[in-house]
């Protein structure tokens, strides 16, 4: 069985559905990409794959690591491994920045069993991961994203993936602000990540991300399906055509 | 001279009368008699003052819903409380103080239980300089009243405000802070006000006398608390005036027991290029009104009059807010936040007042609200007043529930919702608190938060 499975996948917004049956097969250690043109469902995917609220699962089911991933509450199946970066991340005010990466690594390590983490270690462990994403450490005593720059907040997001350490990451268009340094730096972050037992599904517009961290499979997303699947060249394919032929099928 | 000075700054605010009061009694002769002679009643402008005021309160009684600045907070539980003067309570127990106490670190305290004056609990305050003395109300009315002529009851109003009225009527204790000209004081004054009933309800009515002359600097952190036991009335009033280039930070808490009624008012004058910079952090008592006027009388005046407060229970908060732009280019910058659980009611009334010759004037005013569930009411009048035509003045009021996506994105990092409501709602009055520029008071009010969030039940309410 695959490490993560999603079968048969429909999912309606208010009544409105808007996945309609996606299939969906990855193995430890594997990088899919989906793109697919703008409000095709894949927010909505990440959404549901992360646990929040307002999105009704009508059919189908989640495999995570073989448990139900759809029963569990988003932070259950964050301390489990599931970690999404958001496309939009969102803005806490008078919420430190530091203070919540520490709530978050010590849930995970309560989780664990291991005790909370001192605080001269984890310090330490913020220097380090900042200094390798170039970021500004004196970001991390603001407030969570507030005023944080488009590039930034995409930037902190990969922090706290590093951080936390996940089996499963999603992220949904992680690259959408970054500059081309930082694209080069981000992605070098996500690919230091890469290992066996590490499976990341990358949602993007754009094929340069995928340059810089080289997808197993890229999947095309239209109209709440996936409607195409291949390896990293269907993604130079759709740079170079767009989704006309996709969505031409899709109207049909 | 002082005198005249006197009469002129009395002119100019111009003390109403309130307006029809429906009230009903309470603080009445039997209350004035157990009171007794009280200090500087010898010095005839000082009882002039006394009895002008308890004669308001003779004529009105306590204010009802028909006194519009009474609208939605009943003081019938006050009226029905026969409290007596907190100075003929018997000692209490003060074996639990250090636990309960919100100690600024460093501070020179200066320590009152029922309103009466503790040296012995209090830090030494003699000699902290040239220029800065600190002296028991009591002592300065009996030794030197004169000395306060420029400002007591000059700014306080008793024909406007009950809790005023009630303050000046009854004032006995409390403490005077003068610096002189350009006197700069490093080390915060803590005043510290104790609630504790004996076996039956007192009341107390501390008033505090702020002077700062020209070019002075301090930092004044007022702590009311309590001791749990019987409901008893904590009074203070705080008037304040600050010369021209002055700088007063002020910072106001108010955690006082929860079966507790605490009744303030603080009235600052601020001059020429002079700064008050405050805020008012209300986390405890069962009834708490807060009212604060501030007059910008000089050129450039500048004032910060922030806020918070938490409210759980059956707890009532009120904070009335008026800020007078009377000269140019003076600045006001006003944010106050609420949290609400159970069943309780948060009041804000802010009034914004630019006179017309208060030209490039800028005011700015917000009042934020988070409920945490559907129990509570919040009430918010915003007042703008503006007679000149060149200022910028904005205000605004918020009134919500918690952003479920701000506690989804926290959950999807592996926090529980619990611990995210709570640090959702931490964060949200600390978004406020961490405008306090003085950094020693704004660790003591993060820290206030904190214990009040860490006590509270209400996090969890909200789960469905
Ligand atoms: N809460 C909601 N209420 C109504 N419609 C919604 C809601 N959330 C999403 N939708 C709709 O669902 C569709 C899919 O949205 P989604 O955000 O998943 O698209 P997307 O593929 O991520 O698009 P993009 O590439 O622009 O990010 C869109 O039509 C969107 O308007
Ligand atoms: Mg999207």
């Amino acid at each position: 069985m695959a490490f993560i499975e999603i079968k048969n996948l429909h999912v309606s917004v208010d009544g409105k559905e808007i996945l309609k049956g996606i299939n969906l097969a990855m193995n430890g250690g594997e990088v899919h990409a989906i793109m697919g043109p703008n409000g095709t469902g894949k927010s909505t995917l990440s959404y549901v794959l992360a646990g929040r609220d307002g999105y009704e699962v009508t059919q189908g089911t989640v495999l995570f690591d073989g448990k139900s991933l759809l029963e569990m509450e988003a932070d259950e199946r964050a301390r489990a491994g599931v970690f999404l970066a958001f496309q939009y991340p969102m803005e806490i005010p008078g919420v430190a920045t530091s203070t919540f990466l520490k709530a978050a690594l010590n849930a995970k390590r309560r989780e664990q069993g291991l005790a909370e983490i001192d605080a001269i270690e984890f310090l330490n462990l913020i220097k380090s991961k900042t200094k390798d994403l170039e970021i500004p450490y004196e970001m991390i005593k603001r407030p969570l994203n507030v005023g944080f720059s488009g590039g930034e907040k995409k930037r902190a997001e990969v922090l706290q993936m590093s951080l936390l350490d996940p089996r499963f990451a999603v992220l949904d268009e992680t690259d959408s602000g970054l500059d081309i340094d930082a694209l080069k730096v981000v992605s070098s972050g996500v690919n230091a990540l890469r290992s066996p037992d590490r499976t990341f599904l990358i949602i993007t517009h754009y094929q340069r991300l995928l340059s810089y961290i080289v997808p197993d499979y890229v999947h095309v997303l239209v109209g709440g399906r996936i409607v195409e699947s291949g390896d990293k060249s269907l993604a130079e394919l759709l740079e170079a055509e767009g989704y006309a032929r996709f969505e031409e099928n899709e109207a049909a | 001279m002082l005198a005249s000075k006197r009469t002129k700054r009395l002119k100019a605010v111009k003390t109403m009368t309130a307006g029809k009061l429906d009230g009903k009694m309470a603080f009445d002769d039997t209350y004035a008699n157990a009171v007794g002679a009280l200090p500087g009643a010898n010095e005839s402008w000082v009882d002039r003052l006394r009895q002008t005021s308890r004669a308001i309160l003779g004529a009105h009684g306590i204010p009802g819903p028909k006194t519009e600045a009474w609208k939605y907070t009943s003081l019938n539980a006050v009226a029905n409380t026969p409290f007596i003067p907190a100075t003929k309570v018997d000692d209490v127990d003060l074996s639990s103080l250090p636990l309960v106490a919100p100690f600024l670190e460093n501070a020179i305290k200066v320590v009152f239980i029922n309103g009466v004056f503790r040296r012995d609990l209090s830090d030494e305050f003699d000699g902290l300089g040239v220029g800065v003395a600190i002296t028991p109300f009591a002592d300065v009315l009996n030794t030197s009243p004169n000395s306060l002529k420029d400002v007591l009851g000059v700014f306080m109003e008793p024909g406007e405000s009950f809790t005023a009225a009630m303050n000046t009527g009854f004032m006995e204790q409390g403490a005077v802070i003068h610096l002189s000209s350009d006197v700069q004081l490093e080390q915060p004054i803590q005043l510290i006000s104790i609630g504790a009933s004996g076996s039956v309800p007192c009341a107390f009515h501390p008033r505090f006398e702020i002077v700062l002359e020209a070019g002075a600097l301090a930092t004044v952190v007022e702590s009311h608390f309590g001791l749990p036991g019987q409901p008893y009335l904590s009074n203070p009033a705080s008037e304040i005036l600050l010369g021209e280039r002055a700088i007063l930070n002020h910072y106001i808490t108010a955690s006082d027991d929860s079966d507790a009624f605490h009744l303030g008012r603080t009235a600052v004058s601020v001059e020429k290029n002079a700064k008050y910079d405050s805020f008012i952090l209300s986390l405890g008592g069962g009834l708490v009104r807060r009212e604060i006027k501030v007059r910008l009388e000089g050129d450039s005046a500048a004032a910060t009059v922030d806020g918070a407060y938490g409210l759980s229970g059956n707890q009532h908060s009120d904070i009335l807010s008026e800020i007078l732009h009377l000269a140019p280019e003076t600045v006001s910058n006003q944010m106050v936040k609420g949290v609400l659980a159970g069943d309780t009611r948060g009041v804000f009334q802010g009034r914004i007042y630019v006179a017309r010759d208060a030209q490039r004037t800028n005011g700015r005013q917000l009042h934020k609200a988070l409920l945490l569930n559907r129990g509570p009411e919040v009430d918010c009048k915003p007042e703008l007043e503006i007679y000149a035509d060149d200022v910028q003045c904005a205000h605004g009021a918020t009134t919500g529930e918690m952003d479920p996506g701000h506690i989804f994105y926290l959950m999807s990092r592996g926090i529980d919702e619990t611990a995210a409501r709570a640090l959702l709602v931490e964060g949200f009055l600390d978004d406020v608190v961490l405008s306090i520029s003085d950094e020693p008071a704004r660790k003591l009010v993060l820290k206030m938060v904190k214990t009040w969030l860490a006590k509270q039940e209400i996090l969890t309410i909200g789960e469905t």
